[in-house]
């Protein structure tokens, strides 16, 4: 789609030095995003979800990491290879980010407003004075009232879930056109938990911005998102719309998941766990990353790595992705996709 | 019990049998030591801690007029020291297995090998024999000072640069610090910004000990420059067996001690909003 | 009816407040008055948010930070008046398993010595302590031929396995599991949970299962009791708490949660729920509770039977004939 807001394509990442062991925890990403939508990356820890944020905001610890291969597209500009002080002039003005425990993410020892002000004033050269009027508002935005008084506090004198829409004010105030939410809900509890989801749905309506919502909980994305992309070992697995991935799910691997979360309307019934564990960066299995595990495996699996195609219309037309992938695409990566 | 009687010294080689048991009822030491330290506490509590035997002047007057000079020279050796060492450490933790942070770390080493005393020696021969910048002893002026300051404050520095950069590179690993650099704040700010306050704090703490401790250090360092602090002036009660004055000096340190380290935690709850009461 | 296997009557656990400019004398009360019984063979489940008291309840029951108030009986015997050995030798019939395998691990040790802490506790010869270990081992499935190996080399699942073994190598009755897949990844976490219902049924075992999960507990348990500062505010059977609950919390609780199922989340702006302190007088949910009446603000609900063993506190339940 070529007015995709972010397109990642191919997007390899190792890590260098004795104890990473030349691993490459990202074997060429493909993902897109289009303008305004809410797109979850889903994935279990180590898969490369966080990473994959990492190099769009740009803030990929070289070294020892190294990007390979790929580029990553925003709004029309490559982004790989942009000098640090243009990145520098996009994170925070046109790409947000919200983290996944405020208490850990906040600067402890400053004031909640003087957090928020700093980017309002290098990012829109606003006054010292204008920027704490547009905090407090920001504030009464993101569902805090009374924000004049909680500019003066300090991030421990707040709960948690005032905490995460601080976070939140502050990754929307420069009214970025990205969104990225790294697992923005795990250290909530429920009730919280539905509150800021729907905080950001607001937030996304209001300020027509994109959402890149990073979890690895799929009931959470199954609620939030518009577009789903499942990440397995550093390679996106299975894309497309939150209707297709959760209701025909193309991949094994998406299955599987599917199938292992716990539910009131599974009582009895035993859960389809995937047997054994996440193989980490350093030895991904050859082929397909997930034949190990993979009850459908077969030998080609296990030799020829599969290629992200689309399965939207049936048959696999080989349309790379990223490349022609529309709104209504379903891509997979599996040689046994499609064919059940 | 600490050995050796101070009516002797007192009374000087020739006394007879008598006027040391005279010398004794005055200062009472032919009382029984419990008694003796009941009535000692008791008079502590009113900051009375006698007349020394040696001078006849009260020892609180005495360390009075030499604590003035023993807290100059701790103060300047404090802030010889944090001016060492935080630009050192705070550059050492940002440019982290550069040649800067292995100077510094190099720098630190040594400070921590060298003995004050010596060091203090070797800044005299260069610095007041050699190529004579400051005076070789005497007090009064803040030149006296600089030297025993530089002597008593580098091996302070050594640790505090070591503490500083430790502290600085654990918060420059919080994951505040990416927020930081994720709202595209420039290195500078998220660094001297964001870590430096955060990275500061446990040296604040271990500033205000070490301070502490350089009230008690200063003796040697005296010793060496010949200054007439407090430190003097208990080696001298010692050395005479004047009892009340060590007694007095060791409680007054004490006291001193615990003094700062009360201020240092008001300073250090002023600095950091977390433990702040109310 | 037969003896419940644990039953927990009025426990109440306060921790005296720090400071001597704390506003409280009686000292905070991290469990207030909890009452509940579970049936052997059973599972029963306790949810509640962060800071409900959950996990202050099972440590309290356990007598590994004894309650303040109340008592605990285990098939029928109060341990509240055990003596320390006595204690110890009731130990092996309830169990607990963390959250966090790498807490309850010591690195510094290897699998099998931490394993026999336990059993050496309980006097058994060093033979058996062998055998029992290897059983469990093999119990959890982890190769009891790795037993000499340190935690470090053991992924998260498998960690959590072996404090798994640990606990059931002196043959409980009882485990207590608090949160006890919570930090692993959803691949691991639903090959835990198919083995704790294996041993379950293999070994018949009763689980009190903590956790903030709803969706996991309304998948595993038989009773459901929630927590809500420091009370039970509701306590029945699942199909009761899912499908007909009477408290207000319990019903925004589980309404809250994210499914596999049903629609996307609507956006909205909400206040903060969090800011509302309640009264100290009556019902601790009154600030929070869209039901709220001025008696609730001064009169605190008891847990009483609503019909069927299904108990609520709630001056004003949810009334469930219209199908709600």
């Amino acid at each position: 789609m070529a007015d995709a807001l972010l397109s990642i394509r191919d997007l390899a990442v190792s890590f260098q030095g004795r104890e990473a062991g030349g691993s490459r925890p990202l074997r060429g990403v493909d993902l897109e995003v289009g303008p305004g939508e809410v797109h979850a990356l889903v994935g279990e820890s180590g898969s490369g979800k966080t990473l994959t944020a990492t190099c769009v905001l740009g803030l990929l610890p070289v070294p020892p990491a190294r990007i390979e291969a790929g580029s990553i597209r925003f709004q029309g500009r490559e982004l790989l290879g942009l000098a640090e002080r243009e990145r520098r002039k996009l994170r925070g003005r046109r790409i947000g980010m919200v983290f996944q425990e405020p208490s850990k993410y906040l600067n402890p020892s400053m004031r909640v407003g003087e957090q928020i002000v700093e980017a309002l004033i290098l990012h829109l050269g606003l006054s010292r004075r204008g920027a704490r009027a547009r905090a407090a508002e920001l504030l009464e935005l993101v569902g805090l009232p009374g924000g004049r008084q909680i500019l003066r506090r300090y991030p421990h004198e707040l709960s948690g879930g005032m905490r995460q829409r601080v976070m939140i004010a502050m990754a929307v105030s420069c009214e970025p056109a990205l969104l990225i939410a790294d697992e923005p809900t795990t250290a909530l509890d429920v009730t919280l938990q539905r509150q800021i989801l729907r905080l950001l749905l607001e937030l996304r309506d209001r300020l027509g911005m994109a959402v890149l919502f990073v979890s690895h909980d799929l009931a959470v994305v199954h609620g939030i998102s518009e577009r789903v992309s499942v990440i397995y070992c550093g390679k996106i697995v299975e894309s497309g719309s939150r209707e297709r991935v959760f209701g025909r799910p193309l991949h094994p691997y998406t299955q599987a998941l599917l199938a292992s979360v716990p539910e009131a309307s599974r009582r009895g019934t035993r859960l389809a766990a995937i047997p054994g564990t996440v193989p980490d960066a350093a030895h991904v299995p050859a082929g397909c990353a997930f034949h190990p595990r993979c009850p459908l495996a077969v030998e080609k699996c296990r030799l020829e790595v599969p290629a992200l195609l689309d399965y939207a219309a049936g048959p696999p037309g080989r349309a790379p992705a990223g490349g022609e992938a529309g709104a209504s695409s379903h891509l997979a990566a599996c040689h046994l996709a499609g064919r059940s | 019990m600490v050995p050796g009687d101070p009516a002797l010294v007192i009374a000087g080689v020739d006394a007879t049998a008598e006027d040391i048991a005279a010398i004794r009822a005055r200062i009472g030491t032919d009382r029984p030591l419990p008694a003796q330290y009941l009535d000692w506490l008791w008079r502590v509590v009113r900051f009375d801690f006698g007349t020394s035997l040696t001078s006849g002047q009260p020892v609180t007057a005495l360390i009075f007029e030499r604590f003035g000079l023993t807290l100059s020279l701790a103060l300047l050796g404090m802030l010889i020291s944090l001016v060492v060492a935080l630009p050192i450490g705070v550059v050492s933790a940002v440019r982290r297995w550069s040649f800067w942070d292995y100077l510094g770390m190099g720098f630190s080493q040594a400070g921590m090998a060298v003995p004050s005393f010596w060091l203090g020696i070797l800044l005299l021969l260069a610095l007041a024999v050699k190529i004579p910048l400051f005076p070789l002893f005497g007090s009064g002026s803040l030149r006296h000072l600089v030297l025993p300051a530089v002597a008593l404050g580098i091996a302070r520095a050594a640790v505090l640069l070591r503490l500083t950069r430790a502290s600085m590179v654990e918060e420059l690993s919080k994951e505040y610090v990416i927020t930081a650099r994720a709202k595209g704040l420039t290195e500078r700010m998220v660094k001297y910004k964001h870590a430096l306050r955060n990275g500061l704090l446990p040296v604040v703490t271990i500033a205000g000990i070490q301070l502490g401790y350089m009230l008690g250090g200063a003796i040697i360092i005296e010793q060496v420059f010949s200054l007439p602090g407090l430190g003097r002036l208990f080696l001298f009660g010692v050395y005479q067996r004047d009892f009340p004055l060590i007694q007095g000096g060791v409680v007054f340190v004490a006291f001193a001690f615990s003094l700062i380290n009360f201020l240092v935690d008001i300073l250090y709850s002023v600095l950091n909003p977390r433990i702040r009461v109310g | 009816m037969s003896t419940p296997i644990l039953e927990v009557r009025r426990l109440e656990k306060r921790y005296a407040a720090s400071g001597i400019l704390s506003r409280s004398r009686a000292g905070l009360k991290a469990v207030d008055g909890v009452s509940f019984a579970v049936e052997a063979g059973s599972t029963f489940g306790l949810v509640g948010e962060s800071g409900c008291g959950k996990t202050t309840l099972a440590r309290a029951l356990l007598y590994l930070d004894p309650p303040t108030v109340g008592e605990v009986l285990f098939e029928g015997t109060p341990l509240g008046g055990l003596s320390r050995a006595g204690l110890r030798g009731f130990r092996r019939h309830m169990q607990i398993v963390f959250q966090d395998p790498n807490g309850a691990l010591d690195p510094k040790m290897s699998v099998r010595a931490s394993m026999g802490e336990g059993l050496a506790n309980l006097g058994v010869p060093r033979a058996e302590r062998e055998r029992r270990t290897a059983a469990a081992l093999e119990l959890v499935g982890i190769q009891p031929a790795h037993a000499g190996r340190y935690p470090h080399e053991f992924s998260g699942g498998q960690k959590q396995r072996i404090t798994i073994a640990r606990a059931l190598s002196v043959d409980p009755r009882l485990l207590v599991l608090d949160e006890p897949v919570s930090n692993l990844d959803v691949s691991i976490q639903a090959q835990i949970i198919n083995l704790l219902l294996d041993l379950k049924s293999r070994l018949a075992l009763t689980y009190l299962f903590i956790s903030h999960d709803l969706n996991l507990v309304a998948y595993l348990a038989d009773r459901i009791a929630v927590m809500y500062r420091g009370r039970i505010v509701e306590l029945g059977s699942t199909a009761r708490i899912l499908d007909s609950a009477l408290h207000p919390y319990t019903r925004r609780l589980f309404a809250s949660v994210p499914r596999l199922t049903g629609e996307r989340i609507a956006p909205k702006m909400e206040g903060d729920s969090e800011a509302g302190d309640s009264s100290r007088k009556g019902c601790r949910y009154a600030a929070r509770c869209e039901r709220g009446e001025l008696a609730c603000h001064s009169n605190d609900p008891e847990l009483h039977d609503a019909g069927g063993g299904h108990l609520v506190a709630c001056l004003l339940p949810e009334k469930n004939d219209q199908g709600g």
